[in-house]
């Protein structure tokens, strides 16, 4: 099964992966805080403003109040969207780096094995070393540009399974030998 | 049964008239980028099923605050 265009029909998937579920977890916190500002203008604009809450006015502060819900709900589902289609692949033949940096731009990155210079993977932060995820970064021999994997799940066991498609033969430190 | 009575958007007045251009330029807004994410999960999304399971249910969410907002933006006084 293909999953990603231009998939050849000999290529396997190895792995595939999006980032951390704990990344989308904080931009949706971050998007609830939007939401409580919501609640927070109903509960103290009732105090503070009353004379937006009575009349004519009233009618007006609900039309801006739909205006904002319909942002609101437009903005998660962009959020989701984006962390949906951002997706890293490692296959037996090369590594991809599908970014999908806004609505209208995406960006498609990959190498092959024998163009890799070097592997290094990296976790920071306590929730990165409570959950267990951070970088991955492929550095090229070329003029090409690095990849970059940020925030995936399992760092280290990726840059591992990297290391095993280049073989024996490939350098490695002396902390990644299988 | 009482018949549905829909109202229409009658700006009586230069505040009234303002809002609702300001709500209809901003859901011309949404509705532009609502259909443009729709459009790019459906097309760039690994998983149709899923693409389309979400697209249909963010399609009701965004009809139904859509239709609310209109209501209310009818029944200003």
């Amino acid at each position: 099964m293909k999953i990603f265009f231009g998939q050849d029909t000999s290529e396997n998937v190895l792995f595939a992966t999006r980032e951390h579920w704990f990344i989308l977890f904080g931009k949706i916190v971050a998007w609830f805080l939007f939401v409580l500002v919501l609640f927070a203008f109903d509960h103290y604009g009732r105090i503070y403003l009353p004379a937006l809450f009575e009349g004519t006015a009233l009618d007006y502060v609900t039309v801006i109040k739909n205006i904002y819900l319909m942002f609101l709900m437009l903005g998660l589902f962009m959020v989701i969207t984006l962390h949906y289609l951002n997706v890293h692949v490692v296959t037996d033949k090369r590594i991809l780096d599908i970014d999908q940096t806004g609505l209208f731009s995406q960006t498609l990155a990959e190498i092959t094995f024998d163009s890799i210079e070097d592997v290094s993977s990296s976790v920071n932060g306590f929730f990165g070393t409570l959950l267990n995820y951070g970088t991955v970064e492929v550095q090229t021999a070329g003029e090409k540009e690095n990849i970059v994997l940020e925030n995936i799940p399992g760092p280290h066991a990726v840059e591992k399974l990297i290391f095993d498609q280049l073989g024996p033969g490939f350098p490695r430190p002396n902390n990644k030998q299988n | 049964m009482n018949p549905i009575v829909i109202q229409n958007f009658n700006p009586s007045s230069g505040g009234q008239l303002l809002i609702g251009v300001v709500f209809y330029i901003a859901l011309i807004i949404i509705t532009f980028f609502s259909f443009a994410t729709m459009y790019v999960l459906l097309k760039n999304g690994r998983s149709k099923i899923f693409s389309l399971f979400a697209s249909m249910l963010y399609l009701v969410f965004f009809i139904s605050l859509a239709a609310q907002a209109i209501n209310s933006l009818n029944a200003l006084k």
